[in-house]
């Protein structure tokens, strides 16, 4: 069976079904100008809505007042006259960080054009420019999250708002990782000839760096007992531990990838190749991305960012380093012993 | 939990670790090896979750809210399994 089809033959009898979609697309298409013409009539001011339209008991149509409420006079300020919570909880940079990915993708897509690399470069320079920002602005604290109340009907109601979004982005993760795993088992499971494990992978270098990621993960547990327990010592010196784990990581897979190139086992060495690198590759670079992290917070740690009380980042942190230390507790066997 | 707890923990995952290697040494190819060796990488995996990972400790609502993903893992595993050799 084709997997596309540009053109419906009478034989198929999927003339009827085929008109049904394309007069669903036509509707589709004209009903955007609606979305339009609300945009424009919005923009130039005629209709300004109430407070709570929808008429919604919900608290954040409801009970919650807005952030122009919070500047109005009377409201909690921060002692230089701006409003303490409009303050705290806004930062561009996130959104600037998307923009910069949406960027850097948008050249990767126009290289074959020419004109990709000078986009792609302007978007890494965002790319940098926000997370520099994005570090500035947690040292100040701009990320605090106002916990809302009356939110009986909600149940995460009693989970801080960062930590949930930390599990929602760590759902997303698995969701990535399930493509590329998931590829890897269905091609596995498709080719009868693979090569034999221990032929082209190194089993003691795959065992020790599962030790090394392993044992980063025990460091960064002790880190976040050391800071509960308000000892700032000991968290500089278990997250330096875990950054040191990390880096010793990604030196030895660094080595193996070198070796495996000198010997010829490239990116097109067919499919054992590609799923190797590609896999390895994104799990490396989430490595690298949470020894980026771990330069941070070691950096805010030595500037007495964390304390008893203060301590959520380093455990949000942990979700996300134990993580990459489970998907290499699968990528470990897959590519190594079976 | 008490640091020693995470340490005995750590002490499960190495030597899980360990026999992965020992038992692909020993009985390599063997099918019922493949399994204990995916069982034993599993078992890691629950062991990070569970007390690395805090959510054994954590409300009812978060721990489901954890799991909801490994659904759409398995529906997208038993996908692929389906449409072998079609």
């Amino acid at each position: 069976m084709p997997r596309r089809i540009a053109t419906y033959s009478v034989d198929a009898g999927w003339s009827s079904l085929n008109l049904i979609a394309s007069v669903g697309g036509i509707i589709f298409a004209v009903s955007q100008f609606l979305l339009i013409a609300n945009l424009v009539i919005g923009v130039r001011g005629r209709i300004v809505s109430p407070p709570n339209p929808w008429r919604s008991l919900a608290p954040e149509w409801g009970g919650m007042p807005s952030i122009q409420a919070l500047d109005a006079p009377g409201m909690p300020t921060n002692g230089n006259g701006s409003s303490e919570h409009h303050e705290q909880h806004l930062s561009s940079r996130p959104i600037a960080l998307t923009i910069g990915v949406t960027l850097a993708m948008v050249g990767f897509s126009l290289l074959e054009l020419g004109v990709g690399w000078p986009v792609i470069f302007v978007g890494l320079v965002v790319i940098a420019w926000s997370l520099y920002g994005w570090a500035r602005d947690d040292l100040w604290s701009k990320f605090h999250v106002p916990e809302e109340e009356g939110r009986e009907l909600w149940p995460f109601s009693k989970i801080p708002k960062i930590k949930l979004g930390m599990w929602t982005f760590l759902a997303g993760e698995v969701i990535l990782f399930s493509g590329v795993l998931g590829s890897y088992l269905f091609i596995r499971a498709d080719i009868p000839r693979w090569p034999s494990p221990g032929t082209i992978h190194s089993i003691p270098i795959g065992l020790t760096n599962t030790l090394v990621l392993l044992t980063s993960s025990l460091s960064v547990v002790l880190a976040i007992q050391a800071i509960r327990a308000g000892n700032q010592k000991r968290l500089l010196m278990w997250l330096t531990t875990t950054f040191l784990l990390g880096a010793l990581f990604l030196g030895i897979k660094a080595s193996e990838w070198a070796d495996l190139f000198s010997k010829g086992f490239w990116f097109n060495s067919g499919l054992p190749g590609s799923t190797y690198f590609v896999t390895t590759g994104i799990h490396g670079l989430h490595v690298t991305a949470g020894l980026i992290l771990l330069a941070y917070l070691i950096k805010r740690t030595m500037n007495g960012g964390f304390s008893k009380e203060n301590n959520d980042t380093v455990e949000y942190f942990g979700l996300y380093w134990h993580f990459v230390d489970i998907i290499w507790v699968f990528l470990f066997p897959l590519f190594y012993l079976l | 939990m008490k640091s020693l707890d995470m340490f005995l923990i750590w002490v499960y995952l190495a030597a899980a670790t360990v026999v992965e290697v020992f038992l692909f040494y020993t009985y390599a190819g063997d099918v019922l090896v493949n399994y204990a060796i995916s069982v034993l990488a599993l078992s890691k995996a629950i062991f990070i979750f569970a007390f690395y990972m805090h959510i054994r400790y954590e409300q009812r609502s978060l721990k489901i809210f954890s799991i909801i993903p490994l659904f759409f893992l398995l529906a997208l595993l038993a996908g692929m399994f389906a449409s072998l050799g079609h």
